[in-house]
């Protein structure tokens, strides 16, 4: 009886080395011995024929198996077929930013991604923190479920949950010890701070930062003699995160002695102030995190000892000194060389408090040194509708700045901003003026609200021909036809989308 | 008049996806002047870069292209803008026919009408017994070859050692047996087990050998099909003058064999009335086979064609017969009774011939992930889920742990899923 394998063994050696009489067939093959010719090398050719046709007609019968138990059933709707059309389109572009925006708003309507975008959308937020939370919460329960079997996409699901393991605090890494840290800040402040008290001594100085930043959570005045001897902290990120959080305490020992410190360096003389300039920051001022060296060349010691000790004073103690209101405060002619940098250091307080009424007074003077933070960080301060009045301005090129103007308008667009903006487009082809700072097209794809408009998307096709038609005569009228075009195409799609939303 | 296309349509003519794209930019009307169409001449001027417009024409019984544009993409971006222009309805229809388009139009319907040339039936007689001797000629050494391996052992082979003897096949005007001769030439040290593989492919070519030699006493089916695995050519016009198999014909599943000589597409067919299986193999270099309109058949629709089997035992391959419908959605296939049903029907087709590599599938059943292998179960247990070429994590999505359908090939080592139904969608794997 020969076996397949003894012919492969004899095939292998050689028949001429070993010879082998082929009379029976093992296996189903068996019966068909007469076929075979009597030359030893075309029988083993033609039993290998045979034995190949029996394995490959009955070698692969199905094995018993246990099935694992199969998903859930989930209760959230499957986004529709249109909708995931457009998300595996998405997908295949490769836009992350718009593919997160897509997956917010499916996610925010409570419907789940199309099972066969599962695997795509896992594999494409395992290794890509920024997309874990927008995927997870389209995953459904059968996406979960899916990802829990695939090793490297079992972290999706992880780190966006919510729900920290019962052991966080003892074993868990910084960010799940910061995140249990501030749950429990939320509810019991005290307790959460005694907590950290109590570990303090034997934390890394490399997680003392963190975990000192989830104090801001439930901020109070108790808080304040923890911080207080955290300025002492051997790190520097320690005692700035320390700092930090003092100066949110208006009723601290830190913000009196910032106070102190400011109270002689201004004063009002007639109608003007006169400067005083601080001495040096001695020990006490660099433990309050006063430095003496300039962070710029091109700023003088002096300006910058005057301006960190303004900029860490609370901006009420001016208001007492120097004027009613914070437009009378800015204002007032400085005597001397240091006008910016009073007004650089009233600007970093101004962010600090997120005081509107500052910043708005603030935006209408300029205060040209390094030290001043920009414009924008300002006007994110003010109310809405000034915001988008100083957008408007600007598109209509009746005051100066940038794009980011635009950008810091809050969704959704009041009309008049929408029409300044495509008033500004059609002025840009009518004029080819050099354009504002910024990247406005791409400001126009991100608007999720204009998606709602639906002249829009039109109304941009055409701004973008009629740019396309001038770039014969103006060169540069190239560069916004494709961008604008993008913006539309953008629009129409999440419009689109948003449409297959329940 | 030519009825409207699709823009699915015209898109799959694109050569690549940015002529797709840059067409998509183009195929608004602004871009366009006196676009129109008369019959099945379509013709338009584009505002390109250059001063003067381009003049774009084409006949969509071809379809064939002209444009006066210097680009060396076929069709090019202007041509699709313009299909896609009158795919939307933005083309007026009538209206003159421009110079540049009724000369070309002129032009082409001159080349069609020259006559052939009259085939000399004899002459072709000659070369077909010519060519039937050449391949018993060859068929008779690779005998000898096969011999002589086993005799000397197929320990000496080394990768490659199959190449000459392929190569002499190809000569012999056996291509058919040259693929499968390249195939085992790799087989040498490819991991457990080659001696035993490279036995059998050695084993199925004795068979093929032998059956040639004795083609005359063979049924006429069972002899095309030992034709067919030698490699004899058979005309499109002979399949064609068969008759045809007419049936709503569902496409199951699309499969590209891009790693062979010559790109290839499958397209795996099943008739709902008929319960007959299809396959329709389409070949491009390019590997763009969306120009067709078989290469544009999607899984889950259903062709209403009347379909022209390739002589063969069990027959399989086909050519789509004219007046064939556009396809349409159609509704999921019914699968297999069992896994072991679906086995008992691949042993019936190998027994008609014993060489078939692969046979059409359409099965219920759960896939299982495992960390190196998957499998694929039902009532009656589990085999083995080829994974190569194919995401078997969309099938276990899709699955969620349920039995779900799909189709795909069986093999002697398992099932290979092209295609899943997600509910009434069908999904490519």
């Amino acid at each position: 009886m020969t076996a397949f394998t003894d012919l492969v063994a004899a095939a292998t050696v050689g028949l001429a080395q070993r010879p082998l009489h082929v009379t029976a067939l093992a296996g189903p093959a068996g019966g068909h011995e007469d076929v075979l010719p009597g030359d030893p090398a075309p029988a083993a050719l033609a039993a290998a024929a045979l034995f190949d046709a029996a394995q490959r007609a009955g070698g692969l019968h199905p094995e018993p198996v246990a099935l694992p138990p199969p998903a859930p059933d989930d209760p959230a709707p499957e986004l529709s077929a249109t909708g995931g059309e457009i998300l595996a389109e998405v997908l295949l572009t490769g836009d992350r930013e718009v593919l997160v925006d897509l997956l917010e708003l499916a996610g925010g309507a409570g419907v789940r991604a199309p099972a066969p975008l599962l695997p795509a959308l896992l594999a494409l937020a395992a290794p890509t923190r920024a997309l874990r939370e927008p995927v997870a919460a389209v995953l459904g329960t059968r996406g979960r479920w899916l990802a829990a079997q695939h090793p490297e996409w079992r972290r999706v699901v992880d780190s966006a949950a919510a729900v920290l393991p019962p052991d966080a605090w003892e074993t868990g890494f910084l960010a799940e010890r910061v995140a249990w840290l501030r749950e429990q800040r939320a509810n019991d402040p005290a307790a959460a701070r005694e907590v950290l008290a109590a570990a303090w001594p034997r934390e890394n100085g490399d997680d003392r930062a963190g975990l000192l930043g989830a104090l801001a959570v439930g901020l109070g005045a108790a808080d304040e003699p923890f911080l207080e001897q955290a300025l002492d902290d051997r790190r520097a990120d320690v005692r700035e995160q320390a700092r930090h959080l003092l100066a949110r305490l208006p009723a601290s020992a830190f913000m009196a002695r910032a106070v102190e410190r400011a109270r002689s360096v201004l004063s009002q003389h007639r109608n003007g102030v006169t400067v005083t300039l601080p001495e040096p920051p001695d020990a006490a001022a660099r433990r309050d995190g006063l430095t003496p060296a300039p962070p710029e060349p091109a700023v003088g010691e002096a300006a910058w000892w005057l301006f960190q000790v303004v900029a860490r004073a609370p901006l009420a103690l001016w208001l007492d000194r120097l004027g009613a209101t914070p437009a009378e405060v800015v204002a007032r002619p400085v005597a001397g060389e240091f006008t910016a940098e009073l007004r650089a250091a009233w600007r970093a307080a101004a962010v600090r408090e997120a005081d509107p009424e500052w910043a708005a007074a603030l935006l209408a003077v300029p205060a040209p040194t390094p030290l001043a933070v920009p414009d924008p960080r300002l006007t994110e301060l003010l109310p809405a509708p000034e915001r988008v009045e100083r957008a408007v301005a600007v598109l209509a090129g009746e005051r100066p700045g940038t794009i980011a103007d635009v950008a810091a308008c809050p969704a959704p667009w009041p009309t008049e901003l929408t029409d300044a903006v495509l008033g500004y487009l059609g002025a840009q082809v009518r004029t080819a003026a050099p354009p504002r700072p910024g990247d406005l097209p791409r400001l126009l794809g991100r608007r999720t609200d204009l998606a709602d408009r639906r002249d829009v998307p039109g109304w941009l096709r055409e701004l973008a021909d009629r740019f396309r038609i001038r770039t014969a005569t103006v060169p540069s009228a190239g560069r916004w036809a494709a961008p604008l075009e993008r913006a539309a195409d953008l629009l129409d799609l999440r419009r689109r989308f948003a449409r297959e939303l329940p | 008049m030519a009825e409207r296309w699709g823009v699915e349509r015209v898109l799959a003519l694109a050569p690549d996806l940015g002529s797709a794209a840059a067409a998509r930019k183009l195929a608004r009307p602004p871009a366009w002047s006196d676009p129109g169409v008369a019959g099945d001449l379509l013709w338009g001027w584009c505002q390109g870069s250059g001063a003067r417009p381009y003049e774009t024409t084409v006949d969509l019984s071809g379809p064939a292209y002209r444009c006066s544009c210097p680009s060396r993409k076929f069709p090019c971006k202007h041509a699709l803008a313009l299909l896609l222009l009158w795919a939307t309805g933005a083309v007026a229809e009538g209206g003159e026919v421009p110079e540049f388009a009724a000369e070309w139009a002129q032009t082409r319907a001159e080349r069609a009408a020259r006559p052939r040339g009259e085939r000399d039936e004899a002459a072709a007689a000659t070369r077909a017994a010519q060519r039937a001797e050449r391949v018993a000629a060859g068929l008779a050494e690779l005998e000898i070859w096969l011999q002589d391996q086993v005799r000397t052992g197929l320990a000496t082979a080394g990768y490659g050692h199959a190449d000459a003897v392929a190569a002499r096949m190809v000569d012999a005007q056996a291509p058919g047996v040259a693929g499968q001769l390249r195939r085992l030439s790799t087989l040498p040290a490819s991991g457990d087990g080659w001696p035993a593989r490279l036995l059998a492919g050695y084993g199925r070519l004795h068979l093929l050998a032998r059956a040639h030699e004795r083609l005359g006493e063979l049924p006429a089916p069972l002899a095309a099909t030992v034709r067919s695995y030698v490699g004899y050519p058979v005309t499109r016009e002979s399949v064609l003058a068969e008759p045809g198999v007419a049936d709503d014909w569902l496409v199951l599943a699309v499969r590209d064999l891009l790693d062979g000589q010559i790109p290839a597409r499958r397209v795996w067919l099943r008739g709902r009335r008929t319960g007959q299986w299809a396959l329709i193999l389409l070949f491009d270099p390019l590997g763009a086979f969306g120009k067709t309109a078989e290469g544009a058949l999607a899984p889950g629709t259903s062709l209403p064609a009347a379909l022209h089997f390739y002589p063969a035992t069990p027959p399989l391959r086909v050519v789509v017969g004219p007046g064939a419908g556009a396809a349409v959605a159609s509704a999921p296939p019914e699968p297999a009774a069992d896994l072991t049903a679906q086995l008992s029907e691949w042993a019936a087709a190998l027994e008609l011939d014993p060489w078939l590599p692969e046979w059409p599938a359409i099965v219920r059943g759960v896939p299982l992930p495992g960390p190196r292998s998957w499998r694929f179960a039902d009532d009656t247990g589990a085999v083995p889920l080829l994974t190569g070429g194919v995401d078997p994590w969309v099938l276990a999505a899709v699955s969620g742990g349920r039995p779900v359908v799909v189709a795909g090939e069986w093999t002697a080592d398992g099932l290979r899923p092209l295609t899943v139904w997600h509910g009434e969608t069908a999904v490519p794997l």
